[in-house]
């Protein structure tokens, strides 16, 4: 049984899918699966698999499902300790496998959070947007490895569910996600932030790692599903609704702090969603979510003053606070 | 010139030895962190060199290599290794590489020895030298240089001291302020001292088979680049001092030459290129509308001026004799017929048969400088911007932009400068599309075409598609390009050219329209300006109405939920 298995799904991606491809088969650390899920690709793409070969590799074909599916697809077939994710279009440098195994090795951690590097439009390299946050934590947690009984824990997780709600971030112990039931939340889309709250709300212990694990590239080759303007950006709504629900299940939601960090990471994502949107969609967008959040644990309304929370996360909030839902 | 010495250098005297030895004492700790490696290692204790090792480390060399993957194995050049802060962790994330480290400062060059022999890393071979553009040596010292570089290859250490004692001798200029800062040649400011140094010349470098190049060599970086333009070199990473042509890490150098190499001082310029993934060449299509040509190709000549070989012309006109003879006698030419449809119609048609990644759009009255393109084509690979621009005259006038950039600072580039102008600021200035390099891959993913139905307002729309996405435009000084030409503000396709913004506006979900509406203010008065008084009140009501549905939307967008 492999120690990482790792995850990646295609969807038209063309050649760009050869770059996430090359970087994971070029990991100096050898002792993964990759499991590549193709979710219903065009001819081109589906030539550029035929041609892949290596026996770490399996490629799974379904009919197209949607990015959600297609991940849970890949998670179902993983068979090793620690299951990560990496976007067709992104790439892992070479040495982010050994850097994950050695902090397993050294922490056995539920969830291991990794920072990232980003390469914008313009092919500037720069940290990934999140840095700060991860700087933040590592002062807090020089071993760098949080308990749940530690009593810093519900600390850092509210500081970890300010990290970029993506998938390549994540390393998760393949026993405790089947354990938590963690799946991405079919059919939808902006499906992250479902996965990556109940990650870090559930996780006994979770680590951060020290180096850059994964690559995030900004390309103009590709529409990447964070540009559009459609109503495909409602499924956040969707999306915020099912992680409301489910965190409100959980002990933490008691915590009113914490309680409040995840509503202000969900209203983030749907604040961003709304503001690249059609204009034509923004009533209705407005409309759904008034409606969404009125649905949820009227706890939720207990808004506390957090320090802890990123202005953009903090004004998200304020936006939300002032209107007609938390008033009621 | 550069001394020669046959002999072992006067950097090697048993004084400066027994210096070094000393300094390399006062070194002391430094945790070190990269590539998913976490080590303590000796450091001279100046903390402007540790500083500036770890930034370099955390800012350039761990987040290229970040975006590039790298073979198993290979051999990696390190030019200005210091004391090993690219190396050592670089040799531990890529066990299977070969490292050659280069480092003339003696300083710095004991404790790296020091620190490669506690972490045992024996794929590391330090070498004492600097690195230079010297040909002054003996054609008999070309040959040994080689054999003992060979030997060095095959892991015969001993072939270092056999190899100092053939170097030439080249002047460098050491920083006073900036301890471990040497540069190539005579830098006569009173910062420097000037130091003769054992100088391994560039064109021997070949002969170690590099595969990546780490490169902190100032003043030298675009010599010892283009002396390995045979070398299969696949990674290229480092800083500059100086200018290096984007065109030394383009085929038919030798390797993928995936690069990143900023600017000193200039983060936002860097020598750059990734692996190429969408199929196209990394070269500049000129696209010329030849439709009004009448037999003057004045425009064609001046664009063929341009000795630079990443520039094809794509022209596109009716089929004549004098264009098929003017045409066909340049290989850098192709031409094709199209059915006179426009000029927006022209440049579309030569956008679709091209194959580069980027592209320019003239007509027949556009004489750019004879290095106008070429430059602007270095300018857009360096900075990676979606569009660059250059200066133009308009009829035999100057034109400068409409807002003023003279606050805006200039930036050193090649023997010229250029400034990072506000795109939202230019989107009030008149269409010059002529003076524009694109990205296509930019232009393909924001859907931005010239509309055909829009007429001689095409122009605006696309400038203003195009700027609408971007913070900035590096426009550069010095070659400028002059274009003849009337402006045509027709006030019909104007008012459809704005229609057509204000539904991409609303469809796409624009933020900020305030740009917007100030470029439809600034095209309204420029279409006035063309009208009698009578048509001119009926056109500024129609005008009126579609900047107050801009400011509308942009209202509401605002508006708390």
């Amino acid at each position: 049984m492999a120690k990482i298995s790792c995850i990646t799904t295609t969807h038209n991606e063309g050649p760009l899918l050869l770059n996430a491809v090359r970087s994971v088969l070029g990991q100096s650390f050898r002792d993964f699966e990759y499991l590549i899920v193709d979710d219903g690709s065009s001819a081109d793409t589906l030539e550029i698999l035929s041609q892949l070969d290596d026996p770490r590799l399996s490629v799974i074909f379904q009919s197209h499902g949607g990015l959600s599916a297609a991940r849970n697809t890949g998670i179902a077939r993983a068979k090793g300790d620690y299951i990560c994710f990496l976007d067709a279009d992104d790439l892992r440098p070479n040495w982010s496998f050994a850097a994950i195994s050695k902090m397993i090795d050294a922490t056995h951690p539920d969830l291991l959070l990794c920072p990232g590097m980003l390469c914008d439009w313009r092919g500037q390299i720069d940290d990934f947007y999140d840095a700060p946050i991860f700087a933040n934590i590592a002062q807090i947690l020089p071993q760098g490895i949080s308990l749940r009984q530690h009593e810093l824990h519900q600390r850092i997780c509210m500081m970890a569910q300010q990290i970029q709600p993506q998938s390549a971030n994540k390393v998760v112990r393949r026993s405790f996600l089947l354990a938590a039931g963690l799946r991405f939340p079919e059919p939808y889309f902006f499906e992250d932030i479902f996965f990556h709250t109940l990650a870090i709300a559930k996780a006994e212990s979770i680590a951060i790692l020290n180096a850059p694990a994964f690559t995030y590239f900004q390309r103009y080759q590709r529409q990447q599903i964070t540009q559009t303007a459609t109503d495909l950006r409602f499924d956040i709504i969707a999306v915020a609704r099912l992680t409301l629900d489910a965190f409100a299940l959980l002990p933490d939601f008691n915590d009113a702090a914490y309680r409040t960090v995840v509503l202000a990471s969900c209203l983030k994502v749907i604040d961003w969603s709304e503001a690249c949107l059609a204009y034509a969609l923004r009533p209705e967008f407005r409309e759904h979510t008034q409606k969404m959040l009125s649905e949820v644990n009227p706890r939720f309304k207990d808004i506390r003053p957090n320090h802890i929370l990123d202005p953009a996360f903090q004004a998200a909030l304020d936006n939300y606070s002032r209107s007609d839902w938390a008033k009621v | 010139m550069p001394n020669r010495t046959p002999h072992r250098t006067p950097y090697f005297t048993a004084e400066n030895l027994h210096r070094a030895n000393a300094d390399d004492a006062l070194a002391e700790r430094l945790k070190v962190q990269a590539f998913g490696q976490t080590l303590s290692i000796f450091a001279p204790k100046v903390d402007f060199l540790r500083a500036d090792s770890l930034w370099r480390l955390h800012h350039i060399y761990q987040p290229a290599l970040a975006t590039q993957t790298l073979a198993a194995e290979g051999v990696a050049l390190d030019i200005g290794a210091g004391f090993g802060v690219f190396a050592l962790p670089f040799a531990l994330a890529y066990p299977g590489w070969r490292v050659f480290c280069f480092e003339p400062d003696l300083i710095a060059f004991h404790v790296l020895q020091r620190n490669i022999q506690e972490l045992a890393l024996t794929q590391i071979t330090a070498l004492p030298f600097a690195i230079g553009p010297e040909k002054a040596y003996a054609p008999q010292d070309s040959v040994a240089m080689r054999m003992a570089l060979e030997k060095l290859a095959a892991g015969e250490g001993d072939a270092v001291d056999g190899l100092s004692s053939l170097l030439p001798l080249a002047t460098f200029s050491k920083s006073k302020i900036n301890i471990g800062y040497l540069e190539y040649g005579r830098n006569v400011a009173a910062e420097f001292d000037q130091v003769q140094v054992p100088t391994l010349p560039a064109a021997m470098l070949d002969t170690l088979n590099p595969n990546l190049l780490k490169l902190i060599a100032p003043k030298v970086e675009a010599e010892i680049i283009s002396n390995l333009s045979t070398s299969r070199i696949d990674h290229v990473i480092g800083e500059s001092w100086g200018h290096i042509s984007s065109a030394c890490i383009q085929p038919p150098a030798a390797g993928q030459r995936q690069t990143w190499m900023p600017r000193a001082g200039q983060p936002k310029l860097a020598l750059r290129r990734w692996a190429v993934s969408d199929g196209r060449q990394s070269r500049l299509d000129v696209i010329v509308d030849l439709s009004d040509e009448n037999g003057d190709f004045s425009g064609l000549s001046a664009l063929l001026s341009d000795p630079s070989d990443d520039i094809k012309i794509l022209a596109i006109g009716p089929e004549s004799a004098a264009t098929q003879d003017f045409v066909h006698a340049d290989p850098r030419i192709s031409f094709y017929t199209a059915p006179h449809q426009g000029q927006s119609a022209a440049w579309n048609f030569g956008r679709l048969q091209s194959t580069a990644t980027h592209l320019a759009f003239v007509d027949g009255q556009t004489l750019p400088d004879k290095s106008f393109f070429s430059r602007l084509f270095d300018l857009a690979r360096q900075t990676g911007a979606e569009v660059v621009q250059g200066p133009y005259h308009l009829n035999g006038v100057e034109r400068s932009p409409e807002t003023n950039p003279t606050q805006i600072p200039h930036f050193e580039f090649a023997d010229t400068t250029y400034q990072r102008l506000n795109a939202a600021a230019l989107m009030k200035d008149p269409p010059a599309i002529w003076r524009r390099v694109y990205r296509r891959d930019f232009l393909d993913n924001r859907a931005i075409w010239f509309s055909p139905d829009l007429g001689p307002l095409a122009h605006f729309a696309f400038q203003t598609l195009s700027l609408k996405h971007l913070p900035d435009v590096p426009e550069l000084s010095g070659a400028k390009l002059i274009h003849h030409g009337s402006p045509q503000d027709d006030a019909y396709f104007t008012l459809d050219a704005f229609k057509m913004l204000l539904e991409r506006a609303k469809v796409e979900g624009w933020h900020d329209l305030s740009a917007l509406s100030q470029s439809f203010v600034a095209q309204a008065n420029r279409t006035i300006a063309h009208m009698r008084p009578q048509e001119g009140r009926q056109f500024i009501q129609s005008a009126a109405k579609f900047t107050a549905a801009l400011n509308n939307l942009a209202t509401k967008s605002v508006q708390a939920i």
